[in-house]
């Protein structure tokens, strides 16, 4: 008896709190399927009625959204790709080379992931602007390249760490050289953590709006993430709410089925002392 | 000879790192640094700056807004960390008991992690409207206010709304720490505690908070140094604003540099947001060697 008012009470709140979560969700995507002057209403309604998909026609022929979601997929995914090669590779060497300074490595990528990005962004946009690479998309992937590489490092580093050498060093007996030892044994063995890391970057990049904010001008070089806030703020935006949300919406599409989809391999390395943002 | 051979290959592999990081970050870093002592002004000229020594750094003092943006920075960092640590906290110990469909609970708990912050910012301001809100509809119609409030421009809910939407965003990381921070208490800790008549309120107080402290030390310090110097969440639900309400030293230093020109100025604020970053980095990184070791 003394039992029931306690978990009575944490139900409440667990529920009181996971529909905190979920609702934002819930009311764009209903409010993306209603047509525009159901939305600028004083009593809404719950559920889209008439149900529309006109929001997200006007979406995807938007080519203020259109255009930079294209840039999107080609930043997130050429950043994701240069990010975990690079990164796997000081990784590996990290891991299992001997030499000194490895201490000192760490604690600057440690560090770096910590530095304030609007400080360092000046004298980026100022070097961007000196040799060409403002209002790039080369000039996006660099800096989100920089931005998640001291992350990719450390964690794949560590998922090298956990695997055991004897397997390579066989090989390397066998012939193999360190490197084809590393393509053919280590790196297979650790799929699962290299495409978290993968996908991690690829989200972080997908999401961020700073660097293109500052780093990129025209349509042609934003991404999504970008444009987005960029058409809320304009009045135009403003007026179509629905259309934008139903953009929002898409927009975040990719980002969530990766999510799903890799969610136990994702929080497993992210739990593992990364830092998000 | 062995060992001479690994090290040139250490630094091989390690070297396209070393150019990106050094090309992108520390040159970089080096120039800002620079820059806080001259008085670079788009407007005028790139090549014409001169050295002015400390004058930046004082400038800021002497501004008689200083003590406004270093307190809207600490309502910020302290707030929003508070706010994610103990939401994330609470989600983590509900979820953690024996409950129908858990995984899936703790599924929806996380999915704010995956909402790009620009679209969590579309959707929240659109909950928060001051005219078409559904928030203001539902607390008027539940008689819990009169009138419709304007959230993210009314000097007393500014903060709360900014912190509310900052805590959506930020306690799915805070709560899969936690959780897997909880998983890792031993259950025989708890039976003992039992047994000894020691009630869920006890057993909270005495056991797991005093086994989550490290992981919850991490988060913290994690969570100030990125709350100091986050941009995008204040920058896109209020600008800063209104007027200068809601500008904390990242905003700050993005308005001085690049909306006034003044880089020089700009960056100076911004060493000095990477100072205070400084110290909580140190502690930072203090703790995660003790953990790796």
């Amino acid at each position: 008896m003394r039992r029931l008012p306690g978990q009575v009470v944490r139900l409440a709140s667990l529920s009181v709190l996971l529909l905190w979560v979920v609702f934002p969700f819930l009311w764009a995507i209903t409010c993306s399927l209603r047509p525009i002057d159901k939305l600028f209403t004083l009593t809404p309604e719950w559920l889209p009625s008439p149900l529309t998909f006109d929001n997200y026609l006007w979406a995807i022929h938007e080519p203020n959204f259109v255009i930079p979601l294209r840039n999107s997929f080609l930043v997130s995914g050429l950043t994701a790709v240069i990010s975990v090669t690079l990164g796997a590779l000081a990784a590996y060497g990290l891991a299992r080379l001997r030499y000194p300074g490895k201490k000192t490595i760490i604690t600057i990528m440690l560090s770096t992931q910590m530095l304030p990005t609007m400080l360092v962004i000046i004298p980026i946009f100022l070097i961007y602007a000196r040799v060409g690479l403002f209002n790039t998309l080369s000039g996006l992937i660099l800096a989100s390249t920089a931005w998640t590489l001291p992350y990719a490092v450390l964690l794949l580093r560590s998922f090298f760490s956990g695997l055991s050498v004897s397997l390579e060093e066989q090989a390397m007996v066998d012939g193999c050289g360190r490197l084809g030892a590393f393509m053919r044994i280590t790196l297979p063995l650790s799929i699962a953590g290299i495409i978290a890391v993968t996908v991690y970057v690829f989200i972080w990049t997908w999401g961020d709006m700073l660097f293109p904010f500052i780093l990129a001008k025209n349509i042609d070089n934003q991404t999504a993430a970008l444009s987005l806030f960029n058409m809320m703020q304009s009045t135009r935006g403003a007026t179509n709410y629905a259309g934008l949300l139903a953009a929002g919406v898409l927009f975040t599409l990719p980002a969530m089925i990766l999510f799903v989809a890799l969610q136990r391999q994702l929080l497993e390395g992210l739990t593992a002392g990364s830092l998000k943002e | 000879m062995k060992l001479r051979r690994e090290t040139v290959q250490g630094y091989l592999y390690f070297l396209p790192v070393f150019l990106i990081l050094g090309a992108v970050v520390g040159w970089p870093l080096i120039q800002a640094g620079w820059m806080s002592f001259s008085d670079l002004y788009l407007l005028k000229a790139l090549r014409a700056r001169n050295f002015v020594g400390l004058d930046n750094y004082i400038h800021f003092f002497e501004d008689p807004n200083a003590s406004k943006f270093l307190i809207n920075t600490a309502i910020f960092v302290v707030g929003g960390t508070a706010a994610q640590l103990t939401i994330g906290l609470i989600l983590a110990l509900l979820l953690n008991q024996r409950l129908v469909l858990r995984g899936f609970w703790r599924g929806l708990a996380i999915m704010p992690w995956a909402m790009p912050i620009t679209v969590t910012a579309l959707t929240w301001k659109w909950i928060l409207d001051g005219q078409w809100g559904i928030l203001n509809y539902v607390l008027v119609e539940l008689g819990i206010t009169d009138g419709y409030i304007s959230w993210l421009s009314s000097p007393i809910w500014l903060w709360p709304s900014i912190l509310m939407v900052d805590a959506w965003a930020g306690c799915p990381f805070m709560f899969v720490n936690l959780l897997s921070g909880l998983q890792g208490i031993p259950r025989d800790l708890y039976e003992a505690a039992r047994i000894d008549g020691a009630g869920p309120w006890k057993a909270f107080w005495r056991i797991t908070l005093p086994m989550l402290r490290p992981i919850i030390a991490t988060l913290v310090l994690l969570s100030v140094i990125i709350h100091l110097r986050d941009f995008t969440t204040i920058w896109i639900l209020t600008s800063g604003g209104p007027g200068i309400e809601s500008t904390t030293l990242s905003p700050l230093v993005y308005v001085t540099s690049f909306r006034y020109f003044k880089m020089g100025y700009g960056a100076a604020i911004g060493m000095l947001l990477m100072l205070i970053s400084l110290v909580f980095t140190i502690f930072y990184l203090r703790r995660v060697r003790f953990e790796a070791a």
